[in-house]
């Protein structure tokens, strides 16, 4: 079975198995939803929702501009609490549970030379093209356990200036430097966060 | 210095003014005290706070008042601190005895390097720094040129920026930039001339690309040999061959006159046109009409600098259309690429050009600005001029009333100046290195905050062939054992940033001051009081030089009531700042050229002043932004715009220099088919004796490695990872290929870094320097790369 005919001359047989397959997968379709108008769904992962304007509703959001924005106390329009409010929140982690266990204190602060330090990055990256940092830390990301932490300063985008990353195995073992540094484990700085460059307006 | 901590309740995701909280100087959940410094490393400037807590640096922050980093730094900033604390701190002073190194006391180490000088006071030469802190430069500059009449002082500078000190002094006869960094929040084009600031200046590179953030245009153009971090932020990437800025720079001076697109009344008003004297070319050159210019530009059409510099013709078309336009706000930047350059000073002054012959000069936004890689290659080296042939505040040894006003400020009868200038860095080295029977007329070198066994070019000319040389003494001050010390006949062990008072200038002109915020490991001294120990041994010993006019000692310091304070015992020398007592003494040189400073107390107080710093009503120091013009430089007068007024032409103009294109003074052939280029990596300062000593940053960059094109390394059958030999006429080294790693490289090219002590790149560059400035090039000499097993075609 499932073959494949080698070159579109041999239309007959194709094209019987073609037709078919769409008649099946209509079938299928049809079927799973006339379950859903039934009954709510036993599934494991969020299911999509329309988001429909309120016809109502003709209120009309000023756009803040760009040069504006870091001045701007922006917070959430009513629009955007509607929104999330009509979200069904998908399950926290599709392949497993995090551990929020001694051990990942462990790592985080194996990853910060002192409490307020930029963490290294505990993972290879693409060295010249550093706006990859964002497809993984744009927003909260899990993969296989682990969680990619989005930036917590999206505005400052060279992420490699600061963050050290790993060098690839192909560049040989690494041989640690004996240093006797001992970092402040007690926060240095509140906010958790790089400062911002802002212009001194 | 009492601020409190204010960071709490702030919103930092959205960079709102309640996210910029003061930076915390007293920690009140913990033991911690803060107080500022400028980083350690590059020329940037960036201030940080460094929280020190029993006596040892436990944190480091962002120092959210500085103007220049405004609170953020790059990952070297932010490690600072772990770079006092590797395991292998020199902690003792070390003399040679055969293999070996036996420890000796302070006071036999400072007793033997005044005897060795007294032995024969002009065969010694001090070999200095860009990280010699302002006062460090200064009493090293006074001691040589002041104490022992002796002009071989030079700076590892003289590798790094030489170049820009006479582009700028060809071109407005006074140096360092006219322009600062708020240009860079200005521009609408950034070009980068052969310069990775992505790299190499983290926190100015980010300073434009975080205006994209908020929604600003910012056109980024970058003209380089190879694709780096740089180029991948650009729009426009220009890439040429080696040496192919000449070409570009006439190229767009030559479409400016053809398209009539220069700038006629920024010309007329403000430029005279130079060029090379037939015979013994200088820095002043020969004047040239407008005429004559156009006559000697008119060669490098777009086609012919295409073949000169690879360049396609439409890409310097783009550039000439933009340097055309009066709407525009046109800033460059440059730095090693330009300066480690056979034609340095040309390129220099080419690029100086092309901004004042469109008239992207003298606006916010429009300035042509060279960066340094020292945290005080301005400060200490080009302002304090530790250089062979200049004296502090822009004096040169060479002319007589310029002698007569340091003899003047250093209290010394006339005449005690030399009146001829010392060794340049390639000299001093070559004669410290050639034995005394073959004409090596420098005997002892004492090395101060520097690396030269790793950073001179053609190392096993200019540094191992000492090895041996019975007759040659060399003195190391030092922190960690490095690839100078391997060869050091005596070690002194030295105390390092923070560990000590300092002052600093960056790219900007800024002068930034702190203070000593923890002791030093238990032996190590500051650079500054071994200069000072020494010079009062030597006038223990009898060195005339070592007093000044009055019969008091060179370094005299007096406490409020008059009585001396005996700074040369270390145990007195932190009685009284030695910094500022230097500093104010200093300070009567920088108004010479209007390099004007502002007391020490002020720095204090200060995230650093750029200079001139005038003093507008009393106790109110006003520092300058934009230099020559009317709108902030206190020396222009009002009403006239643009004034150059250090202008070599003494008419208020600056020079629009013309030189032709020469080729570099080695290129690949048949036996060495590759171009080889040096420079740097983010994680590691230059020699990397701190930062490779910094976990964080040691993995990240283990290693040295040479990159290679793909194509390049599949005809030669090498594979990612391969450790091959690299090696041109004068030397070797054994690397890992990194393709498509931290940089890409055009086929025909090689990059390898130079931070790694183990891997020695300078073991195979070339000594080949600019004629004017004597800075070499590292940037292009020829290499081929081999198999570890193939054995050397040529014998």
């Amino acid at each position: 079975m499932n073959e494949i005919p080698s070159n579109h001359h041999a239309s007959g047989p194709r094209s019987t198995g073609s037709i078919l397959v769409i008649v099946v997968a209509i079938a299928i379709l049809g079927f799973i939803l006339g379950l859903v108008n039934e009954t709510p769904p036993a599934m494991d992962r969020p299911v999509p929702v329309a988001i429909v304007p309120d016809p109502h509703d003709v209120t009309v959001i000023t756009a803040t501009p760009y040069w504006e924005l870091p001045e701007t106390g922006l917070g959430p329009t009513r629009h955007w609490v509607q929104s999330l409010q009509r979200l069904i929140r998908p399950l926290d982690d599709t392949a497993g549970p995090i551990e929020a266990s001694k051990d990942s204190f462990v790592q985080r602060s194996l990853r910060r030379a002192y409490a307020g330090a930029p963490p290294v990055i505990p993972h290879a990256v693409n060295q010249l093209g550093f706006d990859s940092c964002i497809s993984c830390h744009g927003e909260s990301v899990s993969i296989g356990g682990k969680e990619a932490r989005p930036l917590p300063h999206p505005y400052l985008e060279n992420c490699l200036q600061c963050h050290g990353t790993r060098a690839p195995d192909l560049l040989g073992a690494i041989a640690e430097p004996a240093n006797t540094f001992v970092g402040s484990v007690s926060p240095s700085r509140k906010d958790g966060t790089p400062p911002t460059l802002e212009d001194e307006h | 210095m009492k601020l409190t901590a204010m960071a709490a309740a702030t919103n930092g995701l959205l960079g709102t003014q309640a996210s910029l909280a003061l930076p915390i100087f007293e920690d009140t959940t913990s033991g911690i005290q803060w107080n500022k410094a400028p980083c350690r490393f590059c020329g940037t400037g960036c201030h940080v706070q460094v929280g020190v807590e029993d006596g040892r640096i436990v944190a480091i922050a962002g120092d959210q008042q500085a103007a220049v980093n405004k609170g953020l730094l790059c990952v070297k900033g932010y490690h600072v601190g772990s770079i006092l604390y590797g395991e292998d701190r020199l902690t003792q002073p070390l003399l040679r005895d055969g293999e070996a190194f036996v420890p000796i006391t302070w006071d036999e180490a400072i007793d033997i390097v005044a005897r060795k000088i007294m032995e024969s006071p002009d065969r010694f030469a001090l070999y200095g720094s860009g990280q010699w802190t302002i006062p460090e430069g200064y009493a090293a500059q006074k001691f040589m040129k002041g104490g022992l009449s002796n002009n071989n002082i030079d700076p590892n500078a003289r590798l790094c920026m030489a170049s820009a000190v006479t582009g700028f002094i060809a071109t407005y006869g006074v140096d360092e930039p006219a322009g600062c960094y708020e240009d860079l929040d200005e521009c609408d084009v950034l070009i980068t001339w052969g310069n990775n600031p992505a790299e190499m200046h983290p926190v100015l590179f980010s300073r434009v690309i975080d205006r994209r953030a908020r929604g600003e245009d910012v056109l980024l153009i970058d003209i380089s040999t190879r694709r780096t971090r740089t180029t991948e932020k650009a729009q426009e990437h220009l890439k040429m061959l080696p040496h192919g800025d000449v070409a570009i720079a006439l190229g767009i001076c030559h479409l400016l006159i053809k398209n009539r697109t220069w700038d006629e009344n920024f010309v007329d008003n403000h430029c005279n046109f130079r060029g090379e004297e037939a015979t013994n070319p200088t820095l002043k050159g020969e004047a040239i009409t407008f005429e004559e210019y156009k006559r000697r530009i008119a060669r490098y059409t777009p086609e012919y600098v295409e073949t000169l510099s690879g360049v396609p013709q439409a890409q310097i078309h783009m550039l000439a259309d933009l340097f055309g336009r009066r709407d525009l706000r046109i800033t460059s930047l440059w730095c090693m690429g330009m300066n480690q350059h056979t034609m340095g000073t040309a390129v220099n002054s080419l690029v100086h050009g092309v901004h004042l012959l469109s008239g992207h000069f003298g606006k916010k936004g429009d300035a042509p600005t060279s960066l340094t890689g020292q945290p005080s290659a301005c400060g200490t080296v080009r302002e304090v001029g530790t250089l062979c042939h200049a004296l502090p505040g822009g004096r040169l040894v060479t002319k007589p009333e310029h002698r007569a006003q340091a003899e003047k400020i250093w209290n010394v009868e006339s005449g005690r100046i030399n009146p001829v200038p010392g060794a340049h860095t390639v000299k001093m080295w070559e004669q410290f290195t050639t034995p005394r029977d073959q004409g090596g007329d420098i005997d002892t070198i004492w090395v101060q905050v520097s690396n030269p066994g790793q950073t001179l070019p053609n190392l096993n000319k200019l540094f191992d062939r000492k090895n041996g040389l019975d007759d040659k003494f060399l003195i190391v001050s030092e922190v960690y054992p490095t690839a100078t010390t391997r060869l050091a006949d005596l070690i002194l062990p030295a105390s390092m940033w923070v560990e000590k008072n300092g002052i600093v200038g960056n790219s900007e002109r800024r002068t930034q001051q702190w203070f000593k915020q923890v002791e030093p490991p238990s032996g190590a001294r500051d650079d500054c009081w071994m200069t000072i120990a020494v010079a009062h041994r030597l006038m223990e010993l009898g060195h005339p030089g070592m007093k000044d006019a009055d019969d008091d000692f060179l370094f005299a310091v007096a406490d409020e009531h008059g009585a001396d304070i005996p700074i040369w015992d270390w145990n007195r020398y932190y009685d009284v700042n030695v910094d500022r007592s230097l500093f104010e003494e200093y300070r009567a040189f920088t108004t010479l050229k209007q390099k004007n400073l502002a007391p020490y107390d002020i720095y204090a107080e200060e995230r650093g002043l750029r200079w001139p710093v005038v003093e507008t009503e009393p106790g109110v120091w006003r520092e300058t932004k934009y230099r020559f013009t009317e709108f902030d430089d206190p020396f222009v007068q009002k009403g006239s715009g643009i004034d150059f007024y250090q202008s070599t032409t003494k008419d208020g103009r600056a020079q629009v220099w013309f030189h032709d294109y020469k080729p570099p003074p080695e290129v690949p052939d048949d036996e060495y088919p590759f171009w080889l280029c040096t420079g740097r990596v983010l994680e590691h300062w230059h020699s990397g004796t701190m930062t490779r000593r910094v976990p964080q940053l040691n993995r990240a960059m283990p290693t040295g490695y040479v990159e290679i094109h793909p194509d390049d390394a599949s005809a030669s059958g090498f594979h990612n990872g391969e450790r091959v030999i690299v090696e041109s006429r004068r030397g070797q080294v054994e690397l890992p290929i990194w393709i498509n790693g931290r940089g890409r490289t055009q086929p025909g090219m090689v990059f390898v870094p130079f931070f790694d002590e183990s891997k020695l790149i300078n073991n195979v560059t070339l000594e080949a320097f600019d004629p004017f400035s004597k800075q070499p090039d590292y940037k292009k000499c020829a290499v081929r790369v081999r198999k570890l097993t193939a054995q050397a075609t040529h014998e």
